[in-house]
């Protein structure tokens, strides 16, 4: 049941010897290959993460079987699997800091800091997150090396966070079932949406037009495109934690950190605002207590028609008071592979 | 996400069963690898030919990233995840945009990023106006047409150039095609009175008004200087034209040409024939628009960016007559242009350097050439001699509405702004420090002829008793002719003001604490005075000996004499401030934040041609006592005028004169600022408090410099005689002296609270709303209410600001319509739910008290003393009514107008009397289709005012006395506003 789902990593070179190891072992491994098999035909597995809060802060109890229960349109779905915190993780440390060293540097700092805390059980991954996707470091539990690749980070260019997220959440997402481990990601950004690009702002092309009403509801090109990037993205749920270092006050940001706070829950995740240059270190911290502490739940889903559908989970919990669960409340059937 | 499918699962079955076991793995291993993963990552791998491993595509400025290769150590399901890492990131990073797998024309189009639109307003969809039904108006036309497009991605030149990942570009357009119809609701002269019938001319109280005739004025031998002039006690005695008309041949023939021009009423809103004109002239407005950036990453640490931006465009607005005369703005061409770029490096991660240059440049012009216009010989046409051509002769008839071509007509300008730039931050330990300087350098060229044909002034005194209120008329004094004012301005030349500005700021950020952050800044600023490039300004020097009458006060010119450039000193102010942010106890969900600045403010370079008086000149003719004889008639002309320079120490004398403080303190602010906000899961409490005192402030209006005592009101009468007043001002040989609008003598306090409440996106709905309650004093008095009542005492001008409003309230909210697939109320069939999803509500309120109420009396009988008078209150009466209603907004009972030669008490404007509040809703419904992965459409109404409220207009606030009393006091006359409809739609990719 386990094996199906690897993909392993081809190396030519070698195959001759794998072929002959993995003749060597098939006796070994024919009762769990075969065990293996893909589940009923009839069904589709997903990988939703999940976080159990206790006054919004989340708590990582042992989860039974039992206890908790999915459901679709009131329908019981089938649980196959709970990956539970402290299991091996693979976190990914994205970046789109292009501002100013006041945020930056405390930001760098903390991620350290954090990095240096996690335990052994977790590889980090660096990327940066402007414009494409590129890769920083691979995942490693070398925290030295992370160190100094954190502290080499670039921080000057455009904003692209919106330009990179959804190559971030497919590549994340489908990594996460492409896998048997957590996978984790927090995004920090310190981006302003003037400094994008694309021009968000929707600023006044000609001063001389007096009478230009299509600015009175200035953030709309915004909000259609946050809200563009929210149904694209929601085929890809991952634990997403976007930390925003430096959130500006102005309607225009406010309404680029509503919809990052919209795209980071439809992906089951969260978005952490930092509210002074004193708050970016405890602000991080929490994003990383998060990303230490969410379960992945893995659970058939019978065919049905394409779309998006909800899904309810329902926790039994003699815990007081009694906790929240934290999860993507809708899914798309089928995968967008 | 990734999940078997059954098509997936029986393929990997029906391999199963049809290979041996001995291959599956290695089948397995291709499958996986080969035919699933390279058709995702566009590999050209099979299963039969599995694909070399590949690394994961880098940006050229990327570090390589160090090999992380499991060891054995690592759990199997953690090597193997790392595994899937490299074939994921591997395919993502090829197959998003910029990626290098997307060679396909279709793949390259999404590395673009765009989209077009359209606004669309017409009359059709719109309320009609409030203020248009109540002058019985029909719905005037209204087409405009907004359109635009975008385009972001690389820079791509086939064969060339392929500027991925390197070189990016930005491009967008907006044209606007509009014309819009604008009300206009005034008085001009009854059919009767165009010829010379002034039988139906009456006051605001219903009562005849009599009008006399100028050419019977003698002195009254029975008249008692001990006594106040009266209708019993009159100095002056006149006889009124018989039937209240002028005769024909008494008429002014230039009066009577420029008549011709004068449009007939067209409507009778009232009271009393008054309200009779209504203009609903068509303005039009042609923007295009297009700004064009280039960004260019030159290393890992490099970036370029440039940005241009066009705008150009005919500003047209509304006509009030459709002839020459009009007495509106002209049509005007607008041009702008801005440049930027700028180069940021990243030294270290520690340190980054930014160095930008920009270029603003701002053109505004009419739309003919200066010398088209000047070769118009309206002063001709009309019998005007005496005058330089350029414009229609401007004739001013105080309530009425005006002949001819409004100041400034010809006014055109060219501002240049240009900026050079350096940022420097370094990172250490707990500091963070910026360096920031700044050169900048400011250029306006102007030409600014204020009456190149001249203007003249009725005030209707001549027609009058003379000393006796409510009697004469301004037109019936334009009838004869007799203009008690007359000035025109011959400009010669454009003037080119300089200026510079150096700017350094350290700004240090200290985090003192993981709770408290500290910042400091220190500003150093210097700013040159301004300087006429050709050195072609004037000032007083008071320690010269004029000539002409041996008094102190000499005019002076920049760069001659000895004399340097400028008049006004260099300014260096220093500009402190410090801010703090802490969370008490450690708390993310409580900061509080504060702040303190000082800043300061540098004078404008203002485009009216001020101090430029001997290099131009404005002849200008009073009347000796405008009770009593005319400045000019205008059928003899404007009598002739040696043309400037004129560059003696006399040339100010009998003139205006612009003046420049040599030792002036500029405009100095103090601003704190104090927040404490809280965090309550989906929502957020803001709690504001802000302040800010300035000193120094400019006034805005014009401050008299040479103004008569107000004590010299004691000489009551006599103060109507021009040379007499002239000999009480301090300096005589100038009949005003001031600093333009910027003269730093204004203070202001502005104390706001603000609470705040913020709900975030749940649920579909996210909402704002802030309240806040502010007050706000000053002495500033605004350019477009007049000058103060007396200049000798400024702090007498404190009052509640003009602006301030007490009580605000806006809110806005997001709400996405709960109907579709995968939200509260969805539909099984397909259809349905692809017309009900993506339907999104957004709307946004305001309403705001009213601004205080500016009473201002009747007549102004002090002898030029008093600028703009106040009105008198009346002890023991209150100002308030119980329910404030159009009929009666205010008891104006509580007010009397001042008694001649005496101020008034009111303060500038009123403490507790207030004119209406605004309301506004504006309210816009979306609806957002999906026309593939990357493409959609987006329909959008928005309707503005979409209740189709009527805000009130401001209360008549002019108190008549009790004698001639004025009946719209304390009344509202209509209502403005209307719904506003605009329809739309956006196509972005």
């Amino acid at each position: 049941m386990k094996k199906q789902h690897h993909t392993t990593h081809y190396l030519p070179c070698f195959a001759p010897w794998l072929t002959t190891l993995a003749f060597c072992c098939q006796f070994l491994m024919v009762p769990e290959i075969w065990a293996a098999l893909p589940p009923s035909p009839k069904t589709i597995r997903f990988r939703v993460p999940l976080w159990i809060l206790q006054n919004g802060i989340p708590i990582t109890p042992p989860l039974l079987q039992e206890d908790l229960a999915f459901f679709a349109d009131s329908a019981p779905l089938k649980i196959i699997r709970q990956t539970e915190p402290g299991s091996p993780t693979l976190l990914f440390l994205a970046f789109d800091l292009v501002g100013d060293l006041t945020t930056i540097t405390p930001a760098k700092q903390a991620i350290i800091n954090q990095v240096q805390e996690l335990g052994p059980e977790y590889w980090v991954g660096l990327i940066l997150a402007q414009e494409t996707l590129s890769v920083l470091q691979e995942p490693t539990r070398n925290k030295k090396l992370l160190q100094e690749k954190i502290e080499g980070t670039r921080q000057i260019g455009k904003a692209g966070l919106l330009e990179s997220i959804k190559a971030l959440a497919d590549f994340s997402s489908s990594l996460m079932h492409r896998s048997e481990v957590r996978i984790g990601v927090i995004l920090v950004t310190d981006s302003d949406v003037g400094n994008y690009r694309f021009d968000y702002l929707n600023s006044s092309i000609n001063q001389s037009d007096r009478r230009d009403l299509s600015r009175r509801f200035p953030d709309r090109a915004l909000q259609e495109e946050l809200l563009r990037i929210s149904n694209a993205i929601v085929a890809f749920p991952v634990p997403l934690l976007v930390v925003h270092v430096d959130p500006r006050k102005d309607r225009m940001n406010r309404t680029y950190q509503e919809g990052l706070g919209q795209v980071a829950n439809i992906m089951g995740g969260r978005l952490f605002l930092s509210k002074s240059p004193g708050d970016i270190t405890r602000t991080l911290q929490e994003a990383f207590d998060w990303a230490t502490s969410f379960y992945v739940i893995d659970f058939e889903v019978p065919k049905r028609s394409r779309g998006l559908f909800k899904i309810e989970a329902r926790f039994h919990s003699s815990l007081s008071p009694a906790p929240y669960l934290n999860y993507p409340v809708q899914i798309f059937f089928p995968a967008k592979d | 996400m990734y999940a078997l499918s059954i098509k997936e699962n029986l393929t990997w079955n029906r391999k199963v069963q049809l290979l041996c076991f001995l291959c599956f793995l290695v089948v397995n291993s291709s499958f996986q690898s080969s035919t699933k993963e390279a058709k995702r990552a566009g590999s050209q791998s099979s299963p039969s030919n599995p694909p070399t491993p590949q690394p994961p595509l880098l940006r050229p400025e990327d570090p390589l990233p160090s090999p992380s290769v499991p060891s054995k150590s690592v759990p199997p399901e953690l090597n193997q995840a790392i595994q899937e890492y490299q074939l994921q990131i591997e395919r993502v990073i090829a197959n998003y945009p910029g990626g290098s797998n997307r060679n396909s024309s279709l793949k390259n189009l999404r590395d673009y990023r765009g989209n077009f639109y359209e606004y669309f307003r017409n009359d059709i969809l719109d309320a009609l106006p409030h203020e248009v039904r109540q002058a019985n108006g029909k719905k005037s036309i209204l087409r405009r047409n907004q359109f635009g497009f975008s385009l972001t991605g690389p820079v791509k030149i086939p064969g060339i150039y392929d500027g991925r990942g390197k070189t990016f570009f930005s491009l967008i357009y907006e044209g606007t095609r509009e014309k819009i119809s604008r009300p206009f609701l005034a008085d001009v002269p009854t059919s009767l009175q165009r010829v010379g019938d002034f039988s139906d001319l009456v006051d605001n109280a219903g009562q005849q008004i009599v009008i006399y005739d100028p050419n019977t004025t003698r002195a009254n031998p029975n008249y008692d200087s001990s006594l106040p002039v009266s209708k019993s006690n009159l100095e002056y005695l006149r006889t009124a034209f018989p039937g209240n008309r002028i005769p024909v041949d008494r008429m002014d023939p230039v009066a009577l040409e420029a008549l011709s021009y004068y449009p007939y009423p067209n409507t009778n809103v009232g009271p009393f024939l008054r309200n009779n004109f209504f203009a609903n002239g068509a303005e039009t407005n042609t923007p295009n628009g297009t700004v064009l950036k280039f960004d260019h990453n030159l290393s890992y640490q490099q970036k370029l960016t440039w940005s241009g931006r066009i705008s150009s465009g005919i500003d047209g607005p509304a006509p009030i007559f459709e002839n020459p005369a009009n007495p509106g703005d002209p049509k005007r061409k607008v041009r702008s242009r801005r440049g930027e770029f700028s180069h940021t490096v990243n030294i270290s991660p520690n340190w980054i350097n930014k160095f930008s240059v920009d270029s603003t440049y701002i053109s505004l012009s009419v739309t003919d050439t200066l010398e088209e216009q000047f070769q118009t010989q309206f002063p001709i046409q009309l019998g005007l001699t005496g005058l330089h051509a350029g414009a229609f002769p401007r004739f001013d008839l105080a309530h009425l509405v005006d002949i001819g071509s409004r100041p400034r007509s010809l006014y055109s300008y060219r501002r240049a702004r240009h900026r050079v730039s350096n940022s420097v931050s370094v990172s250490h330990k707990k500091h963070n420090v910026k360096f920031y300087g700044r050169m900048h350098w400011r250029q306006v060229n102007s030409f600014n002829a204020k009456n190149p044909s001249g203007r003249f002034n009725f005030s209707g005194q001549l027609t009058a008793l003379p000393g006796i209120n409510n009697t004469g008329n301004p037109f019936a004094q334009f009838l004869l002719g007799m203009a008690d004012r007359a000035e025109q301005s011959i400009v010669l030349h454009p003037t080119y003001l300089r200026s510079e500005q150096y700017d350094f700021t350290v700004t240090d950020e200290y985090h003192l604490t993981p709770n408290v952050t500290w910042t400091f800044w220190l500003g150093a600023e210097l700013k040159t005075a301004r300087r006429e490039n050709f050195d072609r300004q004037s000032s007083l020097d008071f320690n010269g000996l004029n000539p002409a009458n041996g008094r102190p006060g000499i005019l002076v010119f920049a760069g001659r004499n000895g004399r340097p450039r400028t008049f006004s000193p260099n300014q260096f102010n220093w500009e402190p401030g410090m801010g703090v942010a802490l969370s008490p106890g450690g708390s993310r969900k409580n900061v509080i934040r504060a702040n303190y600045a000082l800043g300061s403010e540098s004078f404008p370079l203002r485009t009216n041609g001020f101090a430029s008086l001997g290099f131009n000149a404005e002849p200008l003719l009073i009347s000796p006592n405008r009770q009593l004889e005319p400045a000019l008639i205008l059928r003899q002309g404007f009598p002739p005028v040696a043309n400037p320079p004129n560059l003696s120490a006399t040339a100010a004398n009998d003139q205006r004169a612009g003046y420049f403080e040599p030792d002036v303190k500029l405009p100095s602010l103090h601003m704190w600022w104090l927040e404490i906000e809280r965090d309550l899961s989906v929502f957020a409490i803001r709690l504001s408090y802000n302040g800010k005192r300035g000193t120094h402030l400019f006034m805005g209006a014009k401050i008299e410099l040479n103004p008569i005592d107000p004590s010299f009101l004691r000489l009551r009468d006599k103060l109507n005689n021009l040379e007499f007043s002239q000999s009480l001002r301090p300096f005589p040989q100038f009949r005003s002296i001031s600093s333009g609008h910027d003269y730093p003598a204004g203070s202001s306090s502005i104390h706001r609270g603000e609470l705040r409440l913020d709900k975030r996106l749940s649920s579909g709905l996210s909402f704002t709303g802030a309240y806040s309650f502010s007050k706000s004093l000053d002495n500033i008095a605004e350019r477009w209410f007049g000058p103060p009542q007396t200049s000798t005492n400024l702090q007498a001008e404190k009052a509640i600001s003009s602006y301030d409003r007490t009580h605000r309230f806006r809110a806005s909210y997001l709400y996405e319509l709960p109907f579709g697939q995968g939200r509260r109320f969805s539909s099984s069939n397909t259809w349905i739910n692809t017309l009900a999803d993506g339907w999104r509500m957004s709307g946004m309120s305001i309403f705001r008290t009213g601004t205080p109420i500016q009473l201002r009396p009747l007549f102004n009988n002090t002898g030029r003393v008093a600028g703009s008078l106040r009105v008198n209150s009346i002890a023991s009466v209150d100002p308030h009514v119980h329910k404030p209603s159009p009929f009666q907004w205010f008891n104006t009972a509580a007010f009397d107008q001042p008694p001649d030669f005496t101020l008034g008490d009111v303060s500038r404007n009123h403490p507790t009397l207030r004119n209406p509040g605004f309301w506004d809703l504006d309210m816009s419904l979306s609806k957002r289709v999906s026309l593939s992965e990357d493409w959609t459409l987006e329909l959008f109404g928005e309707a503005f005012n979409a209740l189709n409220h009527a805000n009130l207009n401001k209360p008549d606030p002019v108190i008549g006395s009790i004698r001639n009393p004025n009946t719209n006091a304390g009344r509202i006359i209509g209502s403005s506003g209307g719904r506003i409809v605009q329809l739309g739609f956006r196509v972005s990719f």
